[in-house]
């Protein structure tokens, strides 16, 4: 990457760190530190579910101008990603409007212009600390609209400024590093330079408090794994008194499986973050505990250190765990009876057929058939709640040697439908467990091959898009189609949207085809045309992070 | 040869039914030893209570054992008659519905000779009992009953 870009990544995550930065501080005077730390996790989560929509964003020649941002919203397809960003365009407002009017306004409005003048990489870093007020205040929201309207002008005239000598996909990581600073982590780094000793004082106050009060654990350990630092709840998770018994431990002694921290080390040394880790842990108590947690390598005391933030999901698991138990055995002990449905109706109609008459035989059938099909019900059930109950191990699979099986596999229904699967020339590798990659392409294919329109041989096109963390993967159909007021119903268990006697099947497949994508920290959507056709498409993340 | 004797270890009455359906269908003229929970199936085998007349109750060449047994488990009968070296060479063949791996791989731990799943489908049920019977009492030798 070259130098002009890093100027860039630089000056946009300082642009927006900063501004969060202030944001958070105004809003904690007007609102006190809990409702803050509630909003800052809101916003986060918005951050996130906008950011598929950001990275396609930064290929369009709006760029980030807030007023077209709008309208681009309005034209995204995804409702999910729509959600998102709808959500993440209403905060700006209300962070714009609760500052409107107040006497941090100027300040804020003032720090802003240094931020832009910041941005450009023209000017030099010694003129970046010069606070010069150089606009008057916000008079008016629209003068505030204004103001971050033209802050959004600003950043596009960096990025076209830059997206002649670099790759498009690099301007776009860049630009999405930025966007995707969790206010947290942003907020520590960017506490670092504030204006004025009182406000110093408060933003240390403010910091400490988050440190102390958030409901996850906070911890910073030297690149080996040695504790320099931890909040109560961290000691609160690893059964300790006071975080002061964590400093100097290293925690590899809390790892169950010790050994996954070399991994851990080596990769965070590559990519400098590492997201929605799961590790057991052994709490000082010696119980086994389950938590997820997210690094990043930071500065901290002048050296590189690592940041994590942890969050105990022994309980959830637990009751997830239970749930899934609870559907196993369900579905086991509901099969007895349906033996005997089954069994006897058939019995019934071998010994004692002649003495039923035709009804009698039809409703002897009915039961059959209606036990067959409970028993599918049962199966999907069971399915279900297999995804977590067996652990299976992410592995790099090749997408195409999937693609290949799948078809392999259906080939009896290719043939008999006539239908034409076309894939992209070349296909990624991925890392996620095979058998799961399967059943989704699986059970999406057969769908296409399933819902088609009459006198209309299938055509099924599989492709995949690259987005900044996540692989993309549409599958399109040229079947019936969906109309979009069904698109939500149709990954719920068993709800279909038809009868058994127009397309067979149970109303299971989706379903459990979302919980694989999703319990691998992927996403899972459709969009069609009724009467046109479908296209349903899934991510997975690039790395083996969220697996 | 005298006749050979099935010990069918099943607490569910429909699914002994079936089983002797099944039997019949699949022309498997074996006698079919019916005891109801695990309790039953130790006393069967020790020749104890209602148990004790060997013309009655004659020693089984194969057991065919469900593992969801009321108060004793089928996992618990299996590793008991596989630990007892009166009994430890009779074949014991698990039926059940439960697919969980778990359960498999402790019957197989256990010292079962085979694990079988019940289908729900009554006509596979019987190609299964077939199968079975074809297997176990018409192809492998087995230790004469003692």
């Amino acid at each position: 990457m070259s130098e002009g870009n890093d100027v860039w990544q630089a000056a946009t995550a300082r642009l927006f760190g900063q501004l969060y930065a202030r944001l958070w501080l105004r809003l904690e005077q007007l609102l006190g530190s809990a409702t803050t730390m509630n909003i800052i996790a809101l916003s986060t989560e918005a951050l996130q579910d906008a950011y598929p929509f950001l990275s396609r964003l930064t290929w369009r020649p709006q760029g980030l101008e807030l007023a077209t941002l709008v309208q681009a919203i309005a034209d995204e397809e995804d409702p999910h990603v729509q959600a998102g960003c709808e959500r993440l365009l209403q905060e700006v407002y209300v962070l714009v409007e609760t500052c409107y009017g107040q006497a941090l306004a100027l300040q804020l409005q003032s720090e802003i212009e240094q931020l832009r003048h910041a941005c450009d990489p023209a000017v030099s870093p010694s003129t970046m600390d010069s606070r010069e007020v150089t606009t008057p205040p916000f008079e008016t929201m629209e003068q505030a609209l204004r103001m971050l309207h033209s802050f959004g002008q600003q950043a596009l005239t960096l990025y076209r400024q830059h997206r002649n000598t670099h790759s498009v996909l690099e301007q776009a990581q860049c630009e999405l590093n930025a966007w995707r600073q969790t206010a947290s982590s942003i907020a520590i780094t960017s506490a670092a330079a504030p204006s004025t000793p009182t406000e110093l004082a408060r933003s240390e106050t403010f910091y400490h408090d988050l440190f102390e009060l958030s409901p996850d654990g906070v911890i910073v350990t030297d690149t080996k794994g040695d504790i320099l630092q931890a909040n109560a709840r961290c000691a609160e998770i690893l059964e300790l008194d006071s975080p002061s018994e964590l400093i100097g431990r290293s925690v590899a002694q809390f790892l169950v499986y010790p050994e996954q921290r070399d991994a851990f080390l080596e990769r965070i040394s590559r990519s400098d973050r590492v997201e929605g880790q799961r590790r057991e842990l052994r709490t000082h108590r010696g119980r086994t505990i389950i938590m997820v947690f997210s690094s990043r390598l930071i500065e901290y005391e002048g050296k590189s250190c690592l940041l994590s933030v942890v969050r105990d999901v022994t309980e959830r698991a637990r009751l997830a765990q239970e749930m899934e138990d609870f559907a196993y055995s369900a579905s086991h002990d509901l099969q007895a009876p349906l033996r005997t449905f089954e069994g006897y109706a058939r019995w019934l109609l071998e010994d004692y057929g002649d003495a039923l008459d035709e009804t009698g035989r039809q409703l002897c059938e009915e039961i059959i058939d209606d036990a067959l099909h409970m028993k599918k019900l049962l199966d999907g059930l069971l399915e279900y709640s297999r995804i977590g109950r067996l652990h299976t191990q992410p592995v790099a699979v090749q997408v195409e040697a999937v693609l290949e099986r799948v078809q392999h596999d259906l080939q009896i229904e290719i043939f008999d439908t006539k239908a034409r699967i076309t894939l992209p020339e070349t296909l990624p590798t991925v890392f996620y467990p095979e058998v799961r990659l399967t059943q989704i392409f699986t059970n999406l294919i057969s769908n296409a091959l399933k819902f088609t329109a009459p006198g209309r041989a299938p055509e099924i096109g599989v492709d995949y898009e690259v987005l900044p963390r996540h692989y993309r993967f549409p599958v399109r159909d040229n079947g019936i189609g969906i109309a979009p007021e069904h698109s939500e119903r149709i990954f719920e268990i068993f709800k279909r949207l038809h009868t058994r006697e127009e397309y067979p099947g149970t109303g299971a497949g989706l379903t459990i085809v979302k919980k694989i994508v999703e319990s691998h920290g992927g996403q899972i959507g459709v969009s069609s045309t009724p009467g046109e056709g479908s296209t349903f498409w899934f991510t997975i993340p690039k790395t083996e992070d969220a697996s | 040869m005298s006749q050979q004797t099935v010990l069918l270890v099943e607490d569910n009455p429909r699914d002994v039914r079936l089983t002797q359906r099944a039997f019949k269908q699949a022309q498997l003229t074996y006698e079919l030893q019916v005891v109801r929970d695990g309790d039953e199936a130790l006393a069967y085998l020790n020749r104890e209570g209602k148990y004790q007349e060997p013309t009655e109750s004659p020693r089984p060449n194969v057991i065919l054992l469900d593992l969801n047994l009321p108060r004793m488990g089928g996992h618990e009968v299996l590793k008991r008659v596989k630990q007892d070296p009166r009994f430890q060479y009779i074949p014991i063949i698990v039926l059940t519905t439960s697919g969980r791996s778990d359960d498999v791989r402790l019957a197989y731990e256990h010292g079962a000779n085979a694990y079988l799943l019940k289908p729900v489908e009554f006509t596979r049920f019987t190609e299964v009992v077939e199968q079975l019977g074809k297997f176990w009492l018409e192809t492998v030798e087995l230790p004469p009953a003692v």
